[in-house]
């Protein structure tokens, strides 16, 4: 079982090996702070729906699993959003439309469909929290990277706390706008996946 | 058939104990929600208007709210919103009693334009600009000659968005601005001395009530859409005699078109006559209910009070 979990962080891991569910990966890593939110966001989804599929798998019908995979990820998608929105605002506005995207996250789906369907419900908690705390590892890698290099700054968060200051003042001043902007999360991407896949050909 | 029900039934299962489980969540999490944007929206306004003394009334929900300090309104506080570069930009701006500009605040969460360009209209030194300017001179110094305003450099679209937002804004508001308030407070004078005639005025509650020959003269307000909404009513053997309804060069600042057709459609002479317990059935104006009851409120609480300081 712990094998699972473990693949799900590394061999299985949905950015660097899978190459799904990039679209919320590129958008929302501008900073660290919004990628750990991001991450825990789907993580909680994909435990929960994970869970869920692989405990009613049997009384599923085969041709029906889709809409309810569907249906299932939108309802915790949904307690994702309106807890967001209750307790921590700020967040939720800056991840804005990317929550509610998560239903259609592949990541998720991909998961539900090639894991959870046909495997018992301990090991599909074991690949949910796998598999979600490789996202939220990455997520936040690729917003510490993309915050530092573009405003000076890590671990921001909005309305409580202003970051460190990892450079001094002259680097804030100027820094590498374009690391916050799309290319930026392009640029980080490759970095990781290249490195990712040094290491692991050895 | 069997797998044919099942599948039904499946179907079913799920589609009753999601919607039950969100509608438990929504409960719970829903005036949690409220709550914040609430704190969110009175600390904004507090930002642009910073005075401990005052309260806001709103009067367009998320759009338009009243200052009010001392119970006489300095001024008003709105929301536009303009397409910037990425994002839309939604400004809050507070204007006085003059219609110049006092403060803008841009909300940065939410703002989604190019980060050490367009993302600078929340810095200070641009917002600081718009201060005390009146609408002719809300245009960037680019565009028109009058214009008083410095765009950001290389981020035109985005500033030139803000300005358009904060004029467009001050465009359609401005309506609701309070008019100067010593005019306002003595707009029923001349009514008055028409509606008593030739006979002898006596004051018998000042400001409030009068007497001459054989009818009382009551003066009364009534909440409207956009402003308190005066009235003074003549009655003579609890009938209705006139009622003069406040013109808006007296303060009267109801939505043109709609709540001032109550003035325009001679909606007084409807109560011509009338006793005080018909009032209700009398018609309001299509399109000015709220308008047309503040009017009819204003009466009735104001015979109320008349009752009470005729027996005194």
């Amino acid at each position: 079982m712990s094998r699972t979990f473990i693949d799900g962080i590394i061999k299985n891991n949905l950015i660097l090996v899978l190459a799904i569910g990039l679209c919320p990966t590129l958008a929302v890593t501008t900073s660290a702070y919004n990628g750990l939110g991001m991450g825990l966001a789907a993580t909680f989804v994909l435990i929960f729906s994970n869970l869920i599929i692989s405990a009613f798998r049997n009384i599923i019908p085969d041709n029906l699993r889709i809409p309810i995979f569907i249906v299932i990820i939108a309802t915790f998608v949904t307690v994702v959003d309106y807890t967001l929105k209750a307790y921590v605002p700020f967040l939720s506005v800056q991840l804005g439309v990317f929550i509610p995207l998560i239903v259609v996250n592949c990541g998720i789906l991909g998961r539900a469909e090639g894991f959870a369907y046909d495997h018992s419900p301990g090991y599909a908690l074991m690949d949910g929290l796998g598999i979600g705390l490789g996202f939220t590892i990455i997520l936040f890698v690729m917003g510490t990277i993309r915050e530092i290099l573009g405003q000076g700054i890590w671990l921001k968060i909005p309305g409580m706390f202003s970051g460190f200051k990892v450079f001094g003042e002259a680097f804030t001043n100027s820094s590498v706008i374009l690391m916050i902007l799309p290319p930026g999360g392009f640029l980080t991407i490759a970095l990781l996946m290249g490195i990712f896949n040094l290491f692991r050909r050895k | 058939m069997k797998k044919r029900v099942r599948q039904v039934l499946v179907l079913f299962l799920v589609g009753i104990i999601s919607p039950f489980l969100l509608s438990f969540v929504y409960r719970e999490t829903k005036p949690v929600i409220e709550r914040t944007k609430k704190e969110q929206l009175n600390k904004s306004l507090q930002e642009v208007f910073p005075d401990s003394l005052i309260r806001f009334e709103t009067v367009k929900n998320d759009t338009l709210w009243r200052i009010y300090k001392n119970d006489s309104c300095v001024g008003i506080i709105y929301r536009s919103s303009k397409k910037g570069y990425t994002s839309v930009i939604r400004p809050i701006v507070s204007v006085d009693s003059r219609g110049k500009i006092i403060r803008l605040k841009i909300q940065k969460e939410g703002l989604s334009e190019t980060p050490g360009l367009g993302m600078n209209v929340t810095e200070d030194w641009f917002q600081e600009q718009f201060r005390g300017l009146s609408e002719d001179e809300l245009w960037l110094k680019k565009d028109r000659e009058e214009g008083k305003l410095d765009a950001i450099t290389s981020a035109t679209i985005s500033s030139r968005a803000v300005v358009s937002a904060v004029r467009e804004g001050l465009k359609n508001f401005k309506k609701y601005i309070p008019s100067s308030s010593s005019t306002h407070n003595e707009w029923f004078r001349n009514a008055l001395e028409s509606l008593l005639g030739n006979s002898r005025m006596e004051v018998i509650i000042q400001g409030k009530l009068w007497k001459g020959g054989d009818r009382y003269i009551y003066l009364s307000q009534g909440e409207g859409f956009a402003s308190m909404i005066g009235v003074l009513v003549s009655i003579r053997n609890d009938t209705i005699q006139e009622v003069h309804i406040q013109f808006p060069e007296e303060g009267f600042c109801e939505t043109p078109g709609y709540g001032s057709r109550v003035i325009d459609e001679e909606f007084d002479k409807r109560f011509k006559g009338k006793a005080i317990q018909d009032i209700d059935g009398i018609d309001a104006i299509s399109g000015a209910t709220i308008t047309s009851n503040a009017v009819k409120n204003a009466i009735k609480t104001g015979y109320k009070e008349f009752i009470q300081g005729r027996n005194r």
